[in-house]
């Protein structure tokens, strides 16, 4: 037999051997994993009080797919090469079949090459393909035979379903869910109300700045911050500058400005109850408001020139949708019992809800400042961030890198400062962080 | 076939005599002395590198005291210069009157020549060397006088750290096929030493081999197949040495300016022939050309800033690379 051949025989024993054992593996990893998936199915199946959805198309699907992944694994051949190699490694010969091989097919007309060829033919003849690479079970067949025991276990066994009671729970979870949108429909009012009260605060600002025209601008100035900051204070005293200016220490500017509101309330005394209880309590206001236009600007005629400039302030900020509500309630305070009988209960309960809807938000828009000032922060560390990273030293030392122009002795020296140099951009950067 | 089995047993035996022979004298450093034999035998030359006094003179002698060839010694010194080392022309004056140029050769010379502490020589001086090494011949004015051969050149140097050294040119140490270090002796080497050296009678060689045996050595050692896979996996860990090549490791990348060139597949390949001889193999292996990788590329990878200044040893770079690489059938 030619050296040749008995060389390309034991490689093509060997390839096939080694196809074998690729292809046992192949199928056990395939098995394995089919048949994991069909014990995941049925485990739930037995267990669960409900079956999975699309079971079995999703099986099939792994089914499938694990015959693909097998099929193109072993359609892969094993190269004479490989086989040469692996029977170099398994018995020690240096490489010599790989080389050989390669000579059988290019060959040289060489007494080294044919005395190289003829040993390796030597050590194939001596060499026994099932001993050097015997066909072997599979790495993870263990695997696939625990999935199929446990496959049968659960078919043919009685499985207790311990996940009975799991639909109960979640059904009681489920409960939660209709009160947290409430609520959430809720923050969402609020959040309208902390946006009106917003328009309040603007409103109001202005005030103290004016009321140095007024007689004693302290009192009115407490009292516009007492309608902010406290609830029962606004309850007892007259938020904004309408009230600052009924309480203010001239009766009769008062008492021309009360007419003036029993005047608004008594030129529309039906639209205001009516309104007033709807959500869009602005609107009542507001038509109120440009019904009592003219009346406050007579108001204003008839009043010093201060005065008349906080009245106009006042009829100004009438305009504004939610002060306009308590508004409301100032002029049928101010206007007479009858008018507090009649429209003092609805804007009384209409300013009581108001105002714990505007309590609440000022506090939780503080927090939402807060946590967008936190956010604000945050991206700004994380821009210095980058920042720290370009650091022109190491530009430096990349140049020092690639020109090599320091001297021998003291390229130490310059390397570690350029570490300390680092060492303190990074102390800096812990800093700003 | 015969006559190359017997080319092949022919080998061994003078390489193994030779070896045997230089043992008498030098304790320990059995690679140092196949590296220095194989560097003979591939045409190649070799640089030794060592602390002083560790023998790298005293190999060198024995090594011409077992072959049967001229041998020069070169004590490289900072006011060395390029002609004291190939010679130049001198006047002579015949008896009747007349006056000619004539060629003085230099130490070069020689079949082996000792380039002892060649790094404490100028640059200029070291590079007097260039063309003699790579070209086996010497330039003088307008004449090129070939060397005789074996022409084999034996240099040694201190490490770069110490006093009065002066770094060999890339292109020198290049043309250096091994760079082989020699390590301190161990406590049982010590031991023979100090009893060889101490003594009356001082151990003695006999020269064992000529230059023409060396020839021959040679070409046999030439005439060793390789397969395109070896061929491949020592041009692939050759490239591997060069930074954003796609064989090259993490480290390579970090600490390598320049990687090895050609020159260094060649010292791999003729190193892994000897070896395969000298293993009883008429092919080269995978394994041949690892075991010469480190005295082979040691000198030719170049180091960036920061693999000097981390004190990176070449060393660690090439045992990456032949970690990572796989081998010719894998």
């Amino acid at each position: 037999m030619p050296d040749s051949t008995s060389i390309v025989r034991l490689l093509r024993d060997l390839a096939r051997r080694a196809r074998t054992n690729r292809l046992l593996q192949e199928l056990a990893d395939s098995v394995g994993v089919v048949l994991a998936a069909w014990l995941l199915m049925a485990l739930w199946n037995a267990t669960m009080p409900r079956q999975v959805v699309l079971g079995w198309p999703l099986f099939a699907l792994v089914t499938v797919a694990a015959a693909v992944w097998t099929a193109m694994r072993c359609a892969r051949p094993v190269s004479l090469r490989q086989a040469a190699y692996c029977a170099d490694e398994a018995a020690d010969l240096t490489d010599e079949l790989t080389s050989a091989y390669w000579f059988v097919g290019h060959p040289q007309e060489d007494d080294w090459v044919g005395l190289h060829v003829e040993r390796a033919a030597e050590t194939a003849r001596g060499l026994d393909g099932g001993k050097l690479l015997p066909v072997r079970r599979p790495q993870r067949l263990g695997v696939a035979a625990g999935c199929f025991a446990g496959l049968m276990a659960v078919t043919l066994l009685p499985v207790p379903r311990v996940f009975e009671n799991v639909a109960d729970r979640l059904s009681d979870i489920a409960l939660f869910e209709e009160p947290v949108d409430e609520s959430m429909e809720a923050l969402a009012a609020l959040q309208e109300a902390t946006d009106a009260a917003s328009r309040a605060d603007e409103a109001t600002t202005p005030v103290p700045d004016e009321q140095l025209l007024m007689p004693q601008p302290g009192d009115q100035g407490e009292t516009a911050e007492g309608a902010l900051e406290d609830e029962g204070a606004l309850e007892e005293q007259e938020p904004g500058p309408e009230g600052a200016f009924t309480e203010g220490d001239e009766p009769g500017e008062e008492g021309e400005a009360g007419e003036e509101g029993e005047q608004t309330q008594v030129e529309n005394p039906e639209d205001l109850p009516a309104d007033t209880e709807g959500e869009q309590a602005p609107d009542p206001n507001a038509s109120q408001q440009e019904g009592q236009g003219e009346s406050t600007e007579e108001s204003g005629t008839t009043l010093p020139g201060g005065d008349e400039v906080f009245l106009q302030q006042g009829t100004d900020e009438a305009d504004q949708a939610q002060l306009g509500e308590e508004e409301v309630g100032h002029a049928t305070r101010e206007g007479g019992e009858e008018q507090d009988l009649l429209q003092g209960e609805l804007g009384t309960l209409e300013v009581e809800l108001q105002r714990e809807i505007l309590a609440m938000p000022q506090e939780e828009g503080e927090e939402e400042a807060e946590e967008q000032e936190e956010l604000v922060i945050k991206a700004e560390a994380s821009r210095l961030e980058f920042q720290t990273i370009d650091s022109p030293s190491e530009f430096a030392e990349q140049d020092l890198l690639q020109t090599e122009t320091v001297p021998w002795n003291y390229r130490d020296v310059v390397r570690s400062y350029f570490k300390t140099l680092r060492e303190r951009d990074n102390q800096k950067e812990d800093e700003g962080r | 076939m015969i006559e190359v089995e017997e080319s092949i047993d022919s080998f061994q035996g003078r390489f193994g005599i030779v070896r045997d022979e230089i043992g008498k004298v030098i304790v320990g450093n059995a690679d140092v002395i196949d590296g220095i034999l194989t560097a003979l035998l591939a045409g190649g030359h070799a640089l030794l590198e060592g602390i002083p006094g560790l023998g790298k003179t005293k190999l060198v002698h024995t090594l011409a005291d077992v072959l049967h060839l001229d041998f020069h010694r070169i004590q490289f010194t900072p006011d060395l210069m390029p002609a004291d080392i190939v010679g130049t022309n001198v006047v002579h004056e015949t008896p009747e009157g007349a006056r000619h140029l004539d060629f003085q050769p230099g130490p070069i010379f020689a079949n082996i020549v000792l380039a002892d502490e060649i790094n404490r020589a100028t640059p200029k001086t070291q590079s007097a060397l260039l063309e003699a090494m790579q070209e086996n011949s010497v330039s003088v004015g307008r004449e090129t006088y070939q060397l005789e051969q074996p022409f084999f050149v034996l240099a040694t140097q201190n490490p770069l750290e110490m006093e009065g050294t002066y770094p060999l040119p890339e292109a020198q140490l290049d043309r250096f096929l091994f760079k082989l270090k020699l390590d301190f002796p161990s406590v049982d080497d010590l031991h023979s030493i100090m009893d060889r050296t101490t003594q009356s009678d001082e151990p003695t060689v006999e020269r064992v081999l000529g230059g023409k045996e060396i020839v021959e050595m040679r070409k046999t050692a030439r005439s060793v197949p390789i397969s395109k896979p070896v061929q491949d996996y020592a041009i692939r860990l050759t490239l591997a040495t060069h930074p954003g090549s796609e064989n090259a490791v993490p480290e390579t990348e970090r600490y390598v300016r320049y990687g090895a060139g050609p020159r260094a597949i060649q010292a791999l390949v003729l190193a892994g022939k000897i070896r395969a001889l000298l293993h009883d193999r008429v092919h080269v292996a995978a394994e041949d050309i690892r075991a010469t990788l480190m005295p082979a590329l040691r000198h030719r990878v170049l180091l960036n800033f920061e693999g000097e200044a981390d004190r990176i040893d070449t060393d660690t770079i090439l045992a990456a690379i032949l970690e990572s690489l796989p081998g010719p059938g894998e």
